[in-house]
């Protein structure tokens, strides 16, 4: 029988090297632990951490949620526990699983960016850091910052300086070319681009004439936003030379391989982990197998492997 | 009994009972479940096989053997649970639980127990535990009317630790829970008792008041959409006093003193 050749799934980014390219992402993960019942975490190339602010904040009034069709709109509003006590209380936990720690960071300013990112670093409690530009659901908050190409370019300038770790600039769907936000956060010197967040959206009840959630608006999220995250992953991927990081409806490992072969590094199942939270794992070995059949060993040879060439 | 152990499984469908237009009962065959529940307890039921609906459907647990038994009973009121009470006998159910904090039996208090429609199940759950232990109680369970009168399972309500309520009359006495409930409360030092209610959140918020004007021990269940129900999305979240408190995790039991 032919030796199985070994499968090398491991992934750089930025210096930091992700044993396999299956990730978390932000909100859709808490901070670890709530899902050591449902499968091993450390099998997981990175854990993205519920998106931390500088200060504490309690989150949005109820309802936050509602149900779309194979869709969730949400809006938490960044409940968390701030980043002082994220570096006292769940890194020491996080710091010590055999994965990387992606700290998800929001800012009200560059200031805020550049302090949580100092005090990150101080505590060499993440090994990769992320900045949420995009948060649907806070006033003044990262949205404005992910749909402006200067603000963009000024925090991703400010994180580089500040930052002793990988810089990943996570960006929004709701903007008209997300390919020319991708490549301003390249040229102000990302390590990553990560795409998409949630999807700006309203849900009407229609009896009450009122909006469902508490906060008028959410960010949709799960497999309704799937193919639309493709395309843009795709586009972005062309766009840049840095590694691509893809999220936005994934729920399976055939969900993941789109994003891979549409020329994402890195695949995050997030909204899936809700119904299914074991799904991270379960899109691993998948991948795993996928490769298997396709005789892969690389990863390379999978990542932006899509043809659109006619025959 | 234990809160803090959870799985996700498939259990299969053991017995099935329609008892009423819309009202379901499901017996499972869990094992991990029936050992580990307690009272005040859920488990978290993917409906769909496939993407729509997306979300799991929160059902509280209405019985445990403790062996390998759990029954769940929920009402038809949208998409989810429809599709929910097309399984039949024989189908397997995926499901995630023990989850959320169970009720707290207070030893040293007689239990007034109060359940109101679909949210009678926690409720019976506890009955069933607090006979078991032989604590002194009374228990008060309100319904639309006599065709859901299944909902109070193995409470047995004509006997005289026992009132049942119908909106309608038309079995037990006609009116809320509420009412024998004040009527328990005026008979007795309030310092004796502990209130254990669940049901619709109108009737929490009166009884909330009623049992904090009175100083009376409280804890009440609630219900809210959820999408993961342990933990994680923090989208179940209410108001209490000490700031917003997830349902799945630091509830749904919660005591009544944590609201205004």
């Amino acid at each position: 029988m032919e030796m199985q050749a070994k499968i090398d799934l491991s992934v750089n980014i930025g210096g930091c090297t992700l044993k396999n390219p299956v990730i978390t992402a932000s909100g859709t993960f808490g901070y670890g632990r709530e899902f050591v019942d449902f499968m091993d975490i450390e099998r997981l190339g990175a854990i993205a951490v519920k998106g931390l602010t500088m200060q504490p904040r309690p989150g949005n009034k109820p309802p936050r949620l509602v149900e779309t069709p194979s869709g969730l709109i949400n809006a938490i509003g960044l409940e968390n526990v701030g980043i002082k006590k994220f570096i006292e209380v769940k890194a020491p936990y996080l710091k010590q699983l055999d994965t990387k720690i992606i700290a998800n960071i929001s800012g009200f300013s560059p200031e805020e960016y550049a302090g949580m990112t100092e005090l990150l670093c101080e505590a060499e409690a993440a090994d990769l850091i992320e900045a949420n530009l995009s948060c649907p659901n806070i006033k003044h908050g990262g949205i404005a910052f992910g749909s402006d190409p200067k603000m963009m370019a000024d925090i991703t300038a400010e994180l580089k300086r500040r930052s002793a770790v990988p810089v990943i600039v996570k960006l929004s769907p709701n903007v008209t070319d997300i390919a020319m936000m991708a490549r301003v956060a390249e040229e102000n010197g990302a390590d990553a681009v990560s795409l998409v967040n949630t999807f700006l959206a309203l849900a009407i009840d229609v009896e009450q004439r009122r909006p469902v959630l508490g906060n008028v608006t959410g960010g949709l999220s799960g497999p309704a936003i799937r193919p639309i995250a493709v395309r843009m992953t795709w586009q972005v991927a062309q766009a840049v030379s840095i590694p691509v990081m893809g999220m936005g409806g994934i729920a399976t490992a055939r969900d993941a391989l789109e994003f891979l072969i549409a020329g994402a590094c890195c695949v995050a199942p997030g909204t899936a982990c809700f119904v299914n939270p074991a799904a991270p794992v379960e899109v691993l070995e998948g991948i795993e197998d996928y490769m298997r059949r396709h005789n892969m060993t690389r990863l390379d040879e999978l990542i932006g492997s899509l043809s659109v060439e006619s025959d | 009994m234990s809160g803090s152990v959870k799985q996700q499984l498939f259990a299969p469908i053991v017995e099935i009972d329609r008892f009423a237009d819309g009202l379901y009962r499901f017996a499972l065959n869990a094992p991990f479940v029936a050992q580990h529940c307690a009272p005040g307890q859920f488990v978290n039921v993917k409906v769909a096989h496939e993407n729509y609906p997306l979300l799991r459907r929160p059902l509280s647990i209405h019985d445990s053997d403790g062996i390998r038994r759990i029954d769940l009973v929920f009402r038809v009121v949208g998409e989810g649970t429809a599709i929910l009470a097309e399984r039949r006998v024989g189908d397997e159910l995926d499901l995630i639980g023990p989850l959320g904090s169970p009720f707290r039996i207070i030893k040293d208090k007689r239990a007034l127990l109060a359940g109101g429609g679909v949210g009678i199940p926690p409720i019976h759950f506890l009955f069933r535990e607090i006979q078991r232990r032989e604590l002194p109680h009374f228990v008060i369970c309100g319904m639309r009317n006599k065709d859901e009168a299944a909902l109070a399972g193995a409470i047995p309500y004509e006997t005289e630790h026992y009132e049942l309520c119908t909106d309608d009359g038309s079995l037990g006495r006609k009116g809320l829970a509420i009412d024998p409930l004040i009527e328990q409360l005026n008979a007795v030092d309030p310092a004796s008792v502990a209130v254990y209610c669940c049901g619709p959140e109108p009737m929490l918020r009166a009884v909330i008041r009623l049992c904090n004007e009175r100083g009376v021990e409280c804890q009440v269940s609630f219900e809210q959409q959820m999408a993961c129900g342990f933990g994680a999305c923090i989208g179940c979240s209410i108001e209490t006093k000490k700031g917003y408190q997830r349902v799945c995790t630091e509830g749904p039991v919660f005591s009544a003193s944590d609201f205004e």
